[in-house]
């Protein structure tokens, strides 16, 4: 099964011609915008710029930088090809990305009104949201779950119980759990841990670099260097993620300034014990990795907005004053 | 799905995977119920040497439960019987009627398993989780009968009764931890059919949790995988430098105070019966004698851990347990055979793995009668044999016993 990437594709390139009248937005433009309540910040259309930036943001997803990031809203929908079906209960993510001359950022928000950030107990699942690419940037989009057995994938997983960290004693484990002593905590008897396991580990980074080859493939990269960090603020997570542009390895693509290629994003939902197919998931979107600069934020729009009358009228001000 | 056999419920089966080739060896034990204690020793053994390491505090690979009240995890086997009667209602009966040797020993199940079930969506196992509550008292209702019997009590059901389940992973034949696991990191070994999660793979979904039956898949949190028993395959491969390379029991079964445990490995065909063999002491036990059977073979995994069911307790109870074939085994087991007497004497003589018996006719010493039956009692003596036919044991049916003399009264 396919999915050509046509769709996508059109789109983004009806989401280009805006992104260049925008270049020419008129003052009138922005207020009916304002007017009419709608958020510049979120276009409807799909496909994700990733907007050039001098500056790197901090690698946290409340850094100012994202409020100016315009963001796509990307549908999510419950996963339904492949066993364990689940997932679909929250509905979208907004993906938004910058990009400096060897990084790659991509940032998510969710609606997610229940932290779940441990999964320290049998019945419990922590949160967890990912971002998804073809193996090669700009290839053939592979299939959306997972990749398929000639065009991989290459995934992102933040999870929250990773970036609480593994628990190393009862008492954090178990309520009211005491041990006198263990015989050893030698690695050796942390099975998963000893053959290098990244879910065993104490890791650096709360994502994980995950590659595919279709359904029940997911294996970890040798290098585990996507960073990220997320937040929950209010009932939303807010996600981080960055890569340098360059591949750190096999079935893991590279970017660079003026790539296009496709991005999908997955959440999983702690609470509804979501894990493995049990998610929400998007269609591949167009990324282009653009060269314009992040727009000016809302924020500086709107104080030209308020300020254009006071400069236009002091400027007539000024002229009949200085009329003789 | 494919259709495979299973011979415990003399029918073929939905299963996710098609059967293997066969021609391999299964890892098989038989306990007798009749003689635990409960003392806990196989329990220690297991914990002692797998899983005494942070995150394995709740673990318990093997368990001695009371039954029926008792649980690990609590109620395990009364959930999932709850949830398949709902799933199948009016179901969940046998035909023993349909009882054919070694393809169908016990009948025919009517019913639906715990495969056949499912929704086939988010689950290809009826199953669930069970909480980390449900974990933590591995002993409670230890001991309870189900009523103080004043009067006393006597066979053939004894009017308060409990008994002591002893349970590790089957290694199923067709395991549903495996069956669940959306990753394919939980594999079963050709060479002993020993099931196995991959602790490089397992990313802990816990589908193995929620599918396995006997609730013998287990979560670590502080691996953020899950684990089971191993049935200690190192000393299986004969890496146990006391075994001199050759096939050893695993530490429940050595470990045994009340010798209740036998394990061995059977040949496996490539129709997945097994392998007409009547001198191996399980085939034995299970085919032939057929006093050993298995845990609630209703729900489908083909179980390979075979107990002798508890003389004393109402049969109603022991038929929903063991199936079918309970009578014909307390009845093996009341009044033994020549044969099987010997047999018996095999447990817990040896921790290398018997895979051959021969027994040495040996004189007539008692004249018994047993629940208005007759029997007569040989001191014969069994002979296990290792996998290379070599003796590696000799056992009598009369213990050996001496009498100190009369003037000695200190030891
Ligand atoms: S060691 Fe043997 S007798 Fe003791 S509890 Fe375990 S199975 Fe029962
Ligand atoms: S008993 Fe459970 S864990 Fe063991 S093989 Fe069977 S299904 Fe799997
Ligand atoms: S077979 Fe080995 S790993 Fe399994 S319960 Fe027994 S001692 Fe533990």
């Amino acid at each position: 099964m396919r999915f050509p990437r046509g769709l996508g594709r059109r789109w983004e390139g009806g989401r280009r011609r805006t992104l260049a009248a925008a270049g020419a937005v008129t003052l009138v433009a922005a207020s009916a915008l304002f007017a009419a309540g709608v958020n510049p910040a979120v276009p409807q259309a799909a496909g994700v710029t990733s907007f050039q930036t001098e500056k790197a943001p901090a690698l946290d997803p409340t850094d100012g930088v994202w409020s100016s990031v315009p963001g796509v809203e990307v549908p999510l929908s419950a996963q339904k090809t492949t066993y364990p079906f689940g997932g679909g209960q929250i509905p979208a993510a907004t993906v938004r990305s910058v990009h400096t001359d060897d990084k790659l950022y991509v940032h998510l928000t969710y609606r997610d009104p229940t932290l779940n950030d441990e999964s320290d107990g049998f019945t419990r699942f922590a949160d967890a949201a990912a971002v998804q690419f073809p193996a090669t940037a700009g290839s053939t989009v592979p299939f959306f779950c997972m990749g398929q057995v000639d065009i991989g994938v290459n995934i992102w997983q933040w999870r929250a119980d990773t970036q609480r960290g593994i628990p190393e004693n009862v008492e954090e484990i178990s309520e009211r759990g005491y041990v006198d002593m263990y015989p050893s905590t030698e690695p050796l008897w942390y099975s998963a841990r000893d053959v290098g396991n990244i879910m065993a580990i104490q890791a650096k980074t709360p994502v994980q670099n995950l590659v595919a080859l279709g359904f029940g493939t997911l294996t970890q990269a040798d290098s585990q260097v996507v960073s990220g960090k997320a937040a929950h603020t209010g009932d939303e997570w807010q996600v981080v993620f960055r890569r340098d542009f360059a591949s750190p390895g096999e079935g893991q693509p590279t970017f660079s300034a003026g790539t296009e290629t496709d991005v999908a994003v997955a959440v999983w939902n702690g609470a509804e014990r979501e894990r493995n197919g049990l998610k929400s998931v998007s269609q591949f979107t167009t990324l282009t990795i653009g060269a314009e600069p992040i727009p000016p934020n809302r924020t500086s729009l709107m104080f030209l907005l308020l300020a254009a009358p006071f400069v236009v009228m002091g400027g007539i001000a000024l002229v009949f004053w200085r009329l003789p | 799905m494919a259709d495979v056999y299973n011979w415990h419920l003399g029918r073929t089966m939905s299963y996710p995977y098609p059967a293997g080739p066969g021609g391999g060896r299964q890892f098989a034990a038989v306990f007798n119920i009749n003689r635990c204690i409960s003392c806990q020793t196989c329990s220690m053994a297991c914990k002692s040497t797998w899983t005494f390491s942070p995150g394995q505090e709740l673990m318990w690979w093997n368990n001695v439960e009371s039954k029926p009240f008792g649980g690990y995890p609590l109620n395990w086997d009364v959930n999932l019987l709850e949830m398949q009667a709902d799933r199948d209602p009016d179901g969940q009966v046998w035909n023993p009627e349909a009882r054919r040797e070694v393809e169908a020993p016990y009948g025919q199940f009517e019913g639906k398993t715990i495969f056949e079930t499912a929704n086939g969506k988010d689950q290809v196992v009826t199953g669930y989780i069970p909480s980390n509550d449900d974990w933590k008292a591995p002993n409670i209702y230890e001991d309870a009968a189900t009523k103080w019997a004043k009067e006393g009590v006597e066979l053939p059901a004894h009017s308060g009764w409990f008994f002591y389940l002893q349970r590790i992973c089957n290694h199923c034949t067709y395991p549903a931890c495996l069956a669940a696991c959306p990753r394919k990191a939980i594999y079963k070994r050709e060479q002993d059919g020993v099931v196995l999660i991959d602790q490089e793979r397992c990313r802990g979904y816990r589908k193995c949790v929620e599918a396995c039956p006997y609730k013998k898949a287990m979560y670590r949190p502080t691996t953020r995988t899950s684990e089971k028993c191993i049935a200690c395959y190192p000393r299986l491969e004969g890496q146990d430098p006391l075994s001199d390379g050759l096939p050893m029991e695993t530490r429940c079964m050595v470990a045994c105070v009340g010798k209740i445990r036998l394990q061995g490995l059977v040949q496996v065909g490539s129709d997945g019966l097994w392998v007409d063999d009547p001198r191996n002491p399980m085939y034995y036990l299970v085919h032939v004698a057929k006093v050993a059977l298995p845990l609630y073979p209703q729900f489908g995994t083909q179980p390979n851990v075979y107990y002798i069911p508890p003389r004393w307790v109402p049969r109603e109870y022991l038929h929903q347990m063991f199936g079918p074939g309970t009578d014909a085994a307390i009845d093996a087991y009341t009044n033994p055979s020549r044969e099987l007497l010997a047999v018996l004497q095999l447990f817990r003589v040896t921790q290398k793995i018997i895979f051959a018996f021969d027994i040495i006719p040996g004189p007539k010493v008692a004249d018994l009668n047993i629940g208005g039956q007759k029997q007569e009692i040989y001191d014969d003596t069994v002979v296990g044999l290792d996998s290379q036919g070599r003796e590696i044991v000799r056992v009598p049916v009369m213990e050996p016993t001496f009498q100190r003399p009369g003037k000695l009264n200190s030891i």
